[in-house]
């Protein structure tokens, strides 16, 4: 009688506990349904915004894109007239190259600046924030303030050349806007705003790096460059590998220091300016669409290459 | 459940937040909503004072209460993306008679013609001006303020080059004046179109222009055969090249210039003229009185037998009213207002643009010497009809974009005077198939 009534009482026992467990489970994954709901409930305000300021947006040019749209009322359908009219335009090869140039030139020189001046500062300890300070500060000028200042520097007769022949060197002083080479000054102004940004978010990376790797590198007598090459920048492989997606992507959207700069005129034309001018002075909203579909593509096309070559690598 | 119950409340408030609108008092009050383009702070305040006075004045007179909402700095392109949006200002100005015939083929302009006649604005206004606001016979715009480009001259150069202005009338004396400041270390003719491109177009406006008015005004609206290829056209953009060339203009860096440069290297006294337009007060009112009386300003020189100097205009803005509005009333009282002749006197001290009106001599009596000049030259030559047009009133708007960039690449021989001239004519008349209508008042 006892034995039954203890075995009674370990099956009732162990139903019980089975279904206390059930129940926690339940209750887990009531909970973690919950936290779901309300994740996602705090998640619609910036998604209905998103939703509202940049897909409805967008689906609206890419639908534009196919009509003559001019800026105003007019829209008629037009078919692939745009994008035929886009692929035939002199003007856009120029712009989309120009393009390609400062997308070559902002994955390279900033992001090798701040790496090496990063790994230099990373070595002092004293005036570091100082000179990270300073290196920063361009970063948080406007581009309309910075362009103006530049384009002030760039005076033929004043600025730069004028401080150039006074130190003895006029051989240096040239027409820094001049067509052939105004995207390179332009590019030079950006860049110089840019770097210290990268170089902040460099540093935060580098201080991730284990020291001991750096000391055992020390006393198998590894050179700086060694150091730099075998540890750091594999060690901050993925912050380098965003940047430069980064830098691709918005290389194809850049605007602001070339308009305030040169207003994209010849010899500094860019997919933006061209896209401005068409939208807003040759009153070719549908065409302008057409570029920004185009821009579009592109960012997406780097977007999709990047990711495609990164889970290659990963794999292998 | 709690948490999700305090999330949402919290939803509900920020979504009310973001999309609530007020609507306290909207009952009691109406509101007239104004767009101009003015920017400069002295010029926002008169706009502010006057428009006000002009609400207060409606609203004593009829009973209502209407309340001003002014909003400045607005260009073409924040105006483009309202006009064709649910957010449509009452009464708003836009750049030129082609863009208002652009707005009033989509419908989006109020018929002025019944207002034109209550307040007899055919009678007021300047013929010229009255015809360009017409559309098919009915008054669909207002166009305010006129722009003439004119040559500003250092009046201390001058004298050292031992040089009369006076006698500076044609091409020869105006390239031999060119020749002697080149010679004594001066820029012949400054200007600087790197950061405003547009202003590359202020001295094609002349150079085109003087080319021949009507030669010119039968290529926009495409009745001669050969257009922007005719031979004239060449021999203008060849000669225009030459002095670029030469170092007439800008020391043929004229698009590597700012226009702050170019300002700031005509008023330290180190060129001879400057090519700017009857905006030009803006940056001569802030100089000093000795600064202001060294300033002269004159008509360019002729470039040909073809055409005597004259004044190529252009309309400063257009005055229009959204098709859609419910205060038209209020908005053409308004424009009404905008021709008194005590504003006039206002917009002068203040470089803004005038009512097309003959103004009173009184109202110009506060004007500098130099701005006083300025405007009896315009008006000497509106009185006469002496004027012709400028690119940005009256070229269609992708051969006018053409026109000024395209010049860079003749003036850097990237591409041939042909090329350029053949790519005008050919955008011309492309603009011209697809609807677009010149209009361009006839000159003398």
């Amino acid at each position: 009688m006892e034995v039954i009534t203890v075995y009674s009482h370990a099956v009732l026992y162990r139903e019980s506990h089975k279904r206390k467990m059930k129940q926690n489970q339940l209750s887990k994954k009531t909970y973690q349904k919950k936290e779901l709901h309300a994740a996602m409930l705090a998640l619609v305000p910036i998604f209905l915004y998103h939703f509202c300021l940049v897909v409805l947006p967008s689906l609206n040019s890419l639908t534009s894109s196919f009509t003559n749209w001019n800026g105003l009322l007019t829209k008629k359908f037009i078919g692939l007239e745009n994008y035929r009219n886009l692929f035939r335009d002199t003007d856009f090869y120029e712009a989309f190259f120009n393009n390609i140039k400062w997308m070559l030139l902002f994955i390279t020189i900033p992001v090798i600046c701040s790496i090496l001046i990063g790994f230099m500062l990373s070595h002092i300890k004293r005036g570091r924030s100082t000179l990270r300070v300073m290196y920063f500060l361009p970063y948080v000028i406007s581009a309309a303030i910075a362009g103006k200042i530049f384009a002030a520097f760039y005076n033929p007769y004043l600025g730069i050349n004028s401080w150039l022949k006074d130190i003895g060197m006029p051989f240096l002083a040239f027409d820094w806007l001049a067509p052939s080479h105004a995207l390179l000054s332009v590019a030079f102004v950006d860049m110089w705003h840019w770097w210290g940004f990268l170089l902040v978010i460099f540093m935060s990376a580098l201080q991730q790096i284990d020291p001991m790797l750096y000391e055992s590198a020390e006393v198998e007598g590894a050179s700086e460059l060694q150091k730099l090459r075998y540890i750091t920048i594999p060690s901050i492989k993925s912050t380098l590998v965003f940047i430069i997606l980064v830098s691709m992507v918005w290389s194809v959207s850049t605007f602001d220091y070339v308009w305030v700069m040169t207003k994209g005129s010849t010899g500094s034309s860019i997919l933006s300016t061209m896209l401005y001018k068409n939208a807003f002075l040759k009153y070719k909203a549908g065409y302008a669409c057409t570029i920004s579909v185009f821009q579009n593509v592109l960012a997406l096309l780097i977007f999709g290459i990047f990711n495609f070559v990164q889970r290659k690598t990963e794999d292998n | 459940m709690n948490k999700v119950i305090v999330i949402a409340a919290a939803l509900l408030l920020g979504s009310g937040c973001i999309f609530a609108k007020s609507s306290a008092g909207a009952k009691s009050r109406q509101i007239v909503e104004i767009s101009a383009n003015y920017t400069e702070e002295t010029q926002v305040k008169v706009c502010q004072k006057m428009f006000g006075e002009l609400v207060a004045e409606y609203n004593k007179k009829n009973g209502t209460n209407y309340q001003l909402q002014l909003l400045t700095g607005q260009g073409m392109d924040i105006t483009n993306t309202r006009m064709s949006s649910g957010d449509k200002p009452d009464l708003f100005s836009i750049d030129s008679p082609s863009d208002a015939n652009r707005y009033n083929k989509d419908g989006l302009l109020y018929d002025l013609s019944a207002y034109a006649k209550k307040y007899g604005w055919k009678n007021k206004m300047f013929p010229w001006a009255y015809d360009l606001a017409l559309a098919n016979g009915k008054m669909m715009s207002m166009p305010f303020g006129y722009e003439g480009l004119l040559l500003w001259y250092n009046k201390s150069a001058m004298k050292k080059l031992g040089l009369n202005p006076a006698d500076i009338k044609d091409l020869a004396s105006f390239e031999s004046a060119m020749q002697k400041a080149k010679g004594a270390g001066y820029i012949p003719v400054i200007l600087g179109t790197q950061d405003w491109p547009w202003a590359q177009e202020w001295y094609l406006s002349i150079m085109y222009s003087y080319t021949g008015r009507n030669l010119l005004r039968d290529t926009l609206e495409g009745k001669t055969k050969l257009g922007w290829k005719d031979p004239r056209f060449k021999s203008t953009v060849e000669l225009y090249k030459s002095w670029n060339d030469k170092g007439y203009l800008a020391d043929g860096k004229s698009y590597i210039l700012t226009s702050d440069d170019a300002i700031n290297i005509f008023t330290t006294g180190k060129a001879l003229f400057k090519l700017e337009g009857t905006w030009a007060p803006y940056w001569i009112l802030p100089l000093s009185q000795e600064e202001q009386d060294n300033i002269g300003v004159m008509l360019h020189p002729a470039i040909n037998s073809a055409e005597k100097p004259h004044l190529p205009i252009a309309i400063g803005q257009e005055w229009c009213i959204s098709a859609g509005t419910k205060n038209a009333d209020i908005c053409a009282f308004i424009l009404d207002g905008l021709m008194q002749q005590k504003y006039q006197g206002v917009f002068l001290d203040s470089g803004m643009d005038v009512a097309p009106i003959k103004i009173d001599d009184a109202q110009y009596a506060n004007l500098t010497p130099v701005v006083r000049n300025m405007w009896k030259i315009v008006n000497t030559a509106l009185d006469n009809n002496q004027f012709g047009y400028a690119t940005y009133a009256f070229y269609p708007p992708e051969t006018r974009v053409y026109c000024y960039e395209g010049i860079v690449n003749v003036l850097s021989n990237k591409i041939s005077v042909d090329t350029y001239l053949s790519k005008m004519q050919e955008l011309n008349e492309k603009e011209l198939k697809a609807g677009f209508t010149p209009v361009i008042p006839s000159a003398k």
